[in-house]
């Protein structure tokens, strides 16, 4: 149903549709598909605002409508994860439920912008959005590919151990394709050289001969939700454990490891 | 994070033109914009402000910071104090490239306000560099880098965080029965 | 000296600068497994002795033993780097390989590289309703909606996104959505002019 409704909206000049009810559409279409999480929240509705700046500009002129709180928070936040899982060493919880919505929404505007001919403005200005999202899309999903192909077994082994209700840091296809890049690396290992050795050197452990992501790198990070009392443990023996606080839009250096559970909760991210 | 990365966030930002064309209001998916109508100003994400510009249907009005005697405070005020002052944009770096490299014609004394934006930038990095120096000197765990944009970040942020790793590496391993241990691969 | 061949392997793959694929040493591979046959079966013997009460053999063992495990490790550090790189290939060439760098590959690599291809592509298409989503494509930040581009070679028709076709001629030059030639560009089919 939805999918006639952005048709109509798009390129057909449905513009006037919105304008009375004037609560976005793409939230019902969402809800209609079973999708809560795009409900609009404060929080996002900030992030979005400071990733686009105009609600935080100073000078949103009176007749200007602003590029701000749109239909689509999950478009905010997958810049958030993008950006997350680029700095991070490890891969982070696959955020599979943003992607398909992403997924979703580019594929009925393409679908929209092919049957447009030629150089409308109004498409060309719809088709350059879609190629930026999708490269924000894509990139966030090649560099989780990149990690899970360099990391596999451990990949594979936490996704083995994780108790239930604990969130899968795979989406069944990233599952799928770990468990057969795993594999097929195995038996090629297999067939080409182990199978030909001493049968004592026949067995190995990948989970000990493939490097482990390193959870000791810095990384950069910016505050959201003010945290206290995070315990930085010493670098040489002459030096004794502190705390810090990390005050709401501070910015700090500091081990991948000391904040990876807020990097997963949300209350900071990577930059 | 590369810099292409980083410009293309800033593209995300919001810059008024004034286009010389009308268009209803657009439904994007990151949200809406226009109308656009011929003399009056509107808000548009900076990447579409570059493309319309190329297309010569608009005149980009640049931000209030990028002004000659405001740039001039802040290059003082940066030179003077020790530690990072805050920037008018967290992409002023970008912002006045992509600015001056598109819409020059639209921006009063373009050469100036360049070179203004590289002394400011120019004097943050060397004092990235120190900070970076006696962090890594000092061996310390954790640094606060408030008022540091991204691009200034990414300039520095990937060469020290490898460096950092090296010598915990070679820390680690000095130190008897450190945890450091070499890989089979 | 052992293990002699094994580094020899490792630094043939030193020595090739990064994401290039030497052609696969069967050969080197061939004498490493047969100086860890040999190694193995002199271990078997002096550990047999060794029980009878030659304790005296007991370091040359150990030694052949990290002769083994060291000779181990490097078979697999080599084959291993090469699948990083054969991997590397998918992403800059594409699924069809040009017969130059397949010629570098074993068969057993090449067998890798069609699971690795087809895994991917199962990845790549389960991505949205559709054909799924390329993810070898849009590999750098978007630009400007169009490029520039003139052709290197004759590549035959090629699909722009709104449905029309255009032919690529060596010479001709073209005005074209940049994500649909960034990888005719990487296969250095097309080429950017920079204005």
């Amino acid at each position: 149903m939805w999918v006639k409704r952005q048709e109509r909206m798009l390129l057909e000049h449905a513009d006037t549709a919105r304008k009375h009810t004037q609560q976005p559409h793409y939230y019902d279409c969402y809800c209609l598909n079973g999708i809560q999480f795009l409900k609009s929240t404060p929080h996002h509705q900030q992030q979005y605002g400071r990733l686009f700046g105009c609600a935080t500009t100073p000078r949103i002129l009176p007749i200007s409508a602003s590029y701000n709180l749109g239909h689509l928070q999950g478009f905010a936040v997958s810049f958030q994860a993008w950006m997350n899982e680029k700095f991070s060493p490890e891969l982070l919880e696959s955020k599979s439920e943003i992607v398909e919505c992403v997924i979703e929404q580019l594929e009925h505007m393409e679908e929209n912008l092919k049957r447009t001919k030629g150089g409308d403005l109004k498409a060309s200005i719809h088709r350059m959005e879609v190629e930026r999202i999708r490269y924000v899309l894509s990139s966030y999903l090649r560099s989780r590919i990149r990690k899970i192909e360099k990391y596999f077994p451990h990949v594979l082994e936490k996704e083995k151990t994780r108790t239930e209700g604990e969130p899968s840091i795979l989406s069944p296809e990233e599952f799928a394709f770990a468990k057969e890049y795993m594999a097929n690396t195995e038996a090629h290992l297999k067939n080409v050289a182990l199978k030909h050795m001493p049968p004592n050197l026949q067995k190995v452990d990948l989970l000990k001969i493939v490097p482990e992501p390193n959870l000791d790198a810095f990384v950069f990070l910016r505050v959201k939700e003010k945290q206290e009392n995070i315990l930085v443990e010493p670098e040489t023996d002459e030096q004794s454990e502190y705390v810090i606080d990390l005050d709401k839009d501070s910015q700090h250096l500091i081990r991948y490891k000391t904040i990876a559970p807020l990097v997963a909760s949300g209350a900071v991210k990577l930059i | 994070m590369e810099a292409s990365e980083v410009e293309f966030l800033a593209e995300q930002e919001p810059v008024t033109i004034i286009p010389n064309f009308s268009l209803d209001r657009i439904y994007l998916i990151g949200g809406d914009l226009g109308p656009f109508n011929p003399g009056l100003p509107v808000q548009v994400p900076l990447w579409l402000a570059i493309n319309l510009k190329q297309r010569q249907k608009c005149r980009l009005i640049p931000p209030e910071w990028m002004d000659v005697e405001k740039l001039e405070q802040i290059r003082e005020q940066e030179r003077n104090e020790a530690t990072f002052t805050p920037m008018p944009s967290p992409y002023y770096m970008e912002f006045t490239k992509l600015l001056l490299n598109y819409a020059a014609d639209n921006i009063p004394k373009a050469d100036e306000i360049r070179t203004l934006v590289k002394d400011t930038w120019d004097t943050r990095i060397a004092k990235l560099r120190l900070s970076a120096d006696s962090f890594v000197r000092q061996q310390e765990a954790h640094a606060r880098l408030d008022n540091l944009t991204l691009m200034e970040i990414n300039t520095t942020g990937p060469f020290l965080t490898q460096a950092l790793d090296h010598m915990y590496k070679l820390r680690t391993n000095l130190q008897p029965g450190g945890s450091a241990q070499s890989q089979d691969f | 000296m052992f293990c002699e061949k094994a580094t020899e392997l490792i630094r043939e793959l030193h020595r090739a600068s990064d994401g290039q694929l030497p052609s696969y040493n069967e050969d080197g591979i061939r004498q490493v497994l047969e100086e860890m046959k040999a190694l193995y079966e002199q271990n078997q013997s002096d550990v047999n002795e060794a029980k009878s009460g030659h304790s005296e053999l007991i370091p040359t063992i150990k030694f052949r033993h990290c002769s083994l495990l060291r000779n181990r490790r490097c078979v697999l550090a080599y084959l291993y780097d090469r699948l990083l790189r054969i991997r590397a290939l998918r992403w800059e060439y594409g699924s069809v390989l040009p017969n130059a760098v397949r010629f570098q590959m074993s068969a057993d690599e090449v067998l890798w590289f069609n699971q690795y291809k087809k895994s991917l592509a199962t990845y790549m298409r389960s991505l949205g309703g559709g054909d799924g989503l390329d993810l070898t494509q849009d590999i750098k930040p978007p630009k400007s909606l169009y490029i520039e581009v003139r052709c290197l070679k004759d590549y035959g028709e090629f699909e722009i996104d709104d449905g029309t076709t255009i032919l690529l001629k060596k010479n001709s030059q073209h005005f074209l959505p940049r994500w649909k030639c960034e990888q005719l560009i990487r296969q250095g089919i097309l080429e950017h002019v920079l204005s």
